[in-house]
């Protein structure tokens, strides 16, 4: 493979796992928000370990999602130079808003969140929350106005070898960028959201003592994907629509893509111009599987009524089971909209091939592989992490905790068996072992204390119930 | 308006340095705490809050510069591509280290994540030596292009740099022993520090001499360019100043005064990327993107900056104590 196929294929790993980081966090956000509102306004102890509880997943998956985020931004000035310099100041500018104005912002607020629990006054620190939520829309927006651009270049003029803004209103509200985030979004909530109500069929399998705990999220995960999934098919078909009258050789066959193809052989010189054609078969997919949803999830919704679902083992098998499947498909999704717009990096203005950098293949194909490696590893260990805290359950939270509570050397690790018993001495092991028994009444018994803001120096001491 | 940008990409690396340069440092410091679990816990828990604001400046920095100075930017990838690949991966490590140390009970777990911390916060702080101590001289190719002596004197500065820089916010931010012993390591780096600081100084020329003067890079723009690094005054002056600045922070680390060492330190790291921007500044101007950009993103960008510096400063207020058994945990 040359350079431009290697940096094509790390372009597509790592954004696509980047990407399945991006759709939890901006998914559970809203939920997360919407609990710590609940908390604050009604002071009800089980929003607050809610929030907790699901804040600490969001928050571990945010830290893989800036991880694996971190190489995106350099990746444009290492394999595709020719991008920045040609249409630097119509792609790069929203870029770079992204990394000021949503990313910086989103960070900081975000640590003052985490590290702010306790300390900060209630309200204050439910702001800086409304902050990061905010901001992750913002920064999915302006994201996607970078890509609207190379999907539906708007807005611009050529100046010799580059590209000039005309109207930045255009670029702005480019309706290939408002579509998308209007498409995104609510399949983010799916994402969130089915994800949500998953856990707590988990838990509910499990016979978990946290009923409350568990229904809430379940009524919530389940109604706020499922109300989200009518909005992720109304925008994905208007979506499709559009793409069919602007981008014809997106999904290609028909005469009007091959007309369009001709049109571009006579205006850019010889070559294949119709995208993939297995592109309208992975679009045809990710409709079915909302599809689906619209008529699978009614099942779920219609038991909702007092926790009638809760005890149909086979039911919450499915919604356990199909815990990646909205991840699977907001990729497929990535996949029909970048392939589809190949060869051209900017539609009909620059082809692929020419925005790649003057680097050697060797160069491009070590970099491959260092962060190809990074990347699994940080997806297998991340997801095995994420799980092991969702199964843990509300049990052990670890957000707000101080530094005088005690750390490891806690019966922490009681219940999950010989990983890390080498830590530990045989007193603790064995008292860790006689407590953890008693977890599930001491849970429910313990969250009124907590009302105060949670920051009492006990001891967070069970893991898995 | 070009300079008023060169001055905003000039300040986020400067940030980046006078913040994340302390996180890497304490990073390194880790390996030092050999045999006190309890130690690193707290290490780790002064960076904490810190951590995730440090590290968002040399994304900014990067997003900004490949829109206000592409060509410069281009130039720099392409010659630096392997410097830039392996100091992103020992970032991408040094984050699965912090991330991941704290999400399993078990000593034996932990100790894994801090030893990678440690390990990649040291080869991040070296590599973005390299990449600095290469970005000022004029463009070449291969490998061996970038061990410069220059360039090495500069990864191994920058490294000791970040972590004297390192032990002087754990001095500052602990109490009781952890304080005593990262102000005892601080001392001992501080005299290292001191002397590569000096020969970065004084090897600057080297990086100024003896490379011909290619002909046109990239774009036309370049070809009429100006000498490419012109040691001006400014970039003496911001050069001797770390130095300087090390030679206060060790006399303030005798002395016990944590936050002046703290000040100082950050003052040296953060003058590094200054002083080499000032010594790169004609060549970075010439690849600046074209007038309707700098304009646009001045309208659109600039007003955000204040706002950000102030979510920075209200980050810094709310965890301005030293370490006690209230301070909020997570890594």
């Amino acid at each position: 493979m040359d350079a431009l196929g290697l940096a094509r294929l790390e372009f597509g790993i790592t954004t696509s796992l980047h990407f399945l980081f991006v759709a939890l966090t901006l998914g559970l956000a809203p939920l997360i928000l919407f609990l710590q509102t609940l908390w604050v306004v009604r002071g009800n102890p089980l929003h607050e370990r809610l929030t907790k509880f699901w804040g600490q997943i969001y928050i571990v998956n945010y830290g893989l999602g800036i991880i694996s985020g971190l190489l995106l931004e350099f990746q444009f000035g290492l394999n595709w130079s020719g991008l920045t310099h040609f249409a630097g100041e119509l792609f790069g500018a929203p870029m770079a808003m992204e990394t000021l104005y949503a990313f910086f912002v989103e960070s900081t607020f975000l640590g003052l969140w985490i590290f702010g629990w306790g300390r900060l006054p209630k309200v204050v620190h439910l702001l800086t929350f409304y902050v990061v939520a905010l901001a992750a829309i913002g920064s999915a927006y302006l994201i996607v106005v970078a890509n609207g651009f190379l999907q539906h270049p708007v807005g611009y003029e050529r100046a010799g070898d580059a590209l000039r803004v005309v109207d930045i209103g255009a670029v702005f509200t480019n309706p290939a960028a408002l579509l998308a985030v209007g498409h995104i979004l609510p399949a983010a909530l799916m994402v969130g959201g089915f994800f949500m109500a998953g856990v707590s069929a988990w838990h509910f399998r499990r016979g978990t003592a946290e009923v409350a705990f568990f229904r809430l999220s379940l009524r919530l995960g389940l109604t706020v994907g499922y109300v989200a999934t009518f909005f992720t098919i109304g925008f994905g078909d208007a979506s499709v629509l559009w793409v069919v009258r602007n981008q014809p050789t997106k999904l290609a066959g028909g005469a009007q893509a091959q007309e369009a193809a001709a049109r571009m052989v006579a205006e850019h010189g010889p070559g294949d111009y119709l995208a993939p054609a297995w592109v309208p078969i992975a679009l045809t997919l990710m409709l079915s599987v909302a599809y689906l949803y619209v008529l699978g999830a009614l099942v779920p919704i219609s038991l909702l009524g007092r926790g009638r679902i809760e005890r149909r083992r086979l039911l919450l098998g499915v919604g356990v089971w199909t815990i990646p499947l909205p991840f699977l498909t907001v990729i497929l999704g990535w996949t029909v909209r970048e392939m589809g717009r190949q060869p051209w990096v900017i539609y009909d203005v620059l082809p692929t091939r020419e925005a790649v950098s003057d680097v050697s293949a060797t160069g491009v194909l070590a970099s491959l592989v260092i962060f190809t490696s990074l990347y699994v590893a940080l997806v297998v260990i991340g997801y095995t992490l994420i799980a092991r805290i969702a199964r843990a359950g509300p049990g052990t939270l670890v957000l707000g905790q101080v530094l005088g509570d005690p750390d490891d050397k806690t019966p922490h690790g009681a219940a999950t068996g010989g990983e890390g018993a080498d830590d530990r001495t045989g007193e603790e092991s064995a008292a860790g072992g006689a407590r953890s028994g008693a977890c599930q009444e001491s849970a429910a018994g313990r969250a009124p204390r907590r009302a105060d803001g949670g920051n009492a120096a006990e001891p967070e001491p069970f893991r898995e119930l | 308006m070009e300079v008023v940008w060169l001055l905003v990409v000039g300040l986020l690396l400067a940030g980046w340095y006078a913040l994340d340069g302390f996180s890497l440092g304490a990073g390194m410091f880790l390996a030092a705490l050999k045999g006190d679990a309890g130690g690193r816990r707290r290490v780790v828990a002064a960076v904490g809050p810190f951590f995730l604001a440090n590290e968002v400046w040399l994304i900014a920095f990067a997003g900004v510069l490949a829109v206000t100075f592409p060509d410069a930017e281009a130039v720099l990838f392409t010659a630096l591509y392997p410097v830039i690949v392996l100091m992103v991966a020992a970032w991408l490590v040094r984050d699965m280290g912090m991330w991941f140390r704290a999400r399993r009970p078990g000593t034996a777990w932990r100790r894994r994540w801090e030893t990678t911390q440690a390990v990649a916060s040291a080869a991040f702080a070296a590599f973005a030596g390299l990449f600095l101590g290469n970005a000022v001289r004029e463009p070449g190719e291969g490998l061996l292009w970038l061990l410069h002596p220059y360039a090495l004197v500069s990864a191994l500065a920058t490294t000791a740099l970040f972590g004297l820089h390192g032990t002087a916010f754990v001095g500052l931010r602990a109490t009781g022993d952890l304080r005593e012993r990262a102000t005892r390591t601080a001392r001992r780096l501080a005299p290292l520090a001191l002397v590569l600081a000096a020969a970065l100084a004084a090897t600057a020329p080297l990086a100024a001499a003896g490379t011909p003067q290619p002909a046109g890079i990239a774009s036309p723009a370049t070809a009429s360019a100006p000498p490419a690094v012109g040691v001006t005054p400014l970039a003496v002056g911001l050069g001797l100043l770390v130095p300087v600045a090390v030679a206060v922070a060790w006399a303030a680390v005798r002395k016990g005064r944590d936050g002046v060492a703290f000040a100082s330190t950050a003052v040296a790291t953060g003058c590094l990327p200054l002083a080499a921007g000032a010594l790169m500044a004609e060549r970075l101007l010439a690849g600046v993107a074209g007038t309707t950009t700098i304009d646009q993103l001045t309208m659109v960008a600039l007003p955000i900056l204040p706002f950000l510096l102030a979510a920075q400063a209200a980050l810094w207020w709310v965890n301005r104590h030293r370490l006690s058994d209230r301070t909020v945990t997570f890594f």
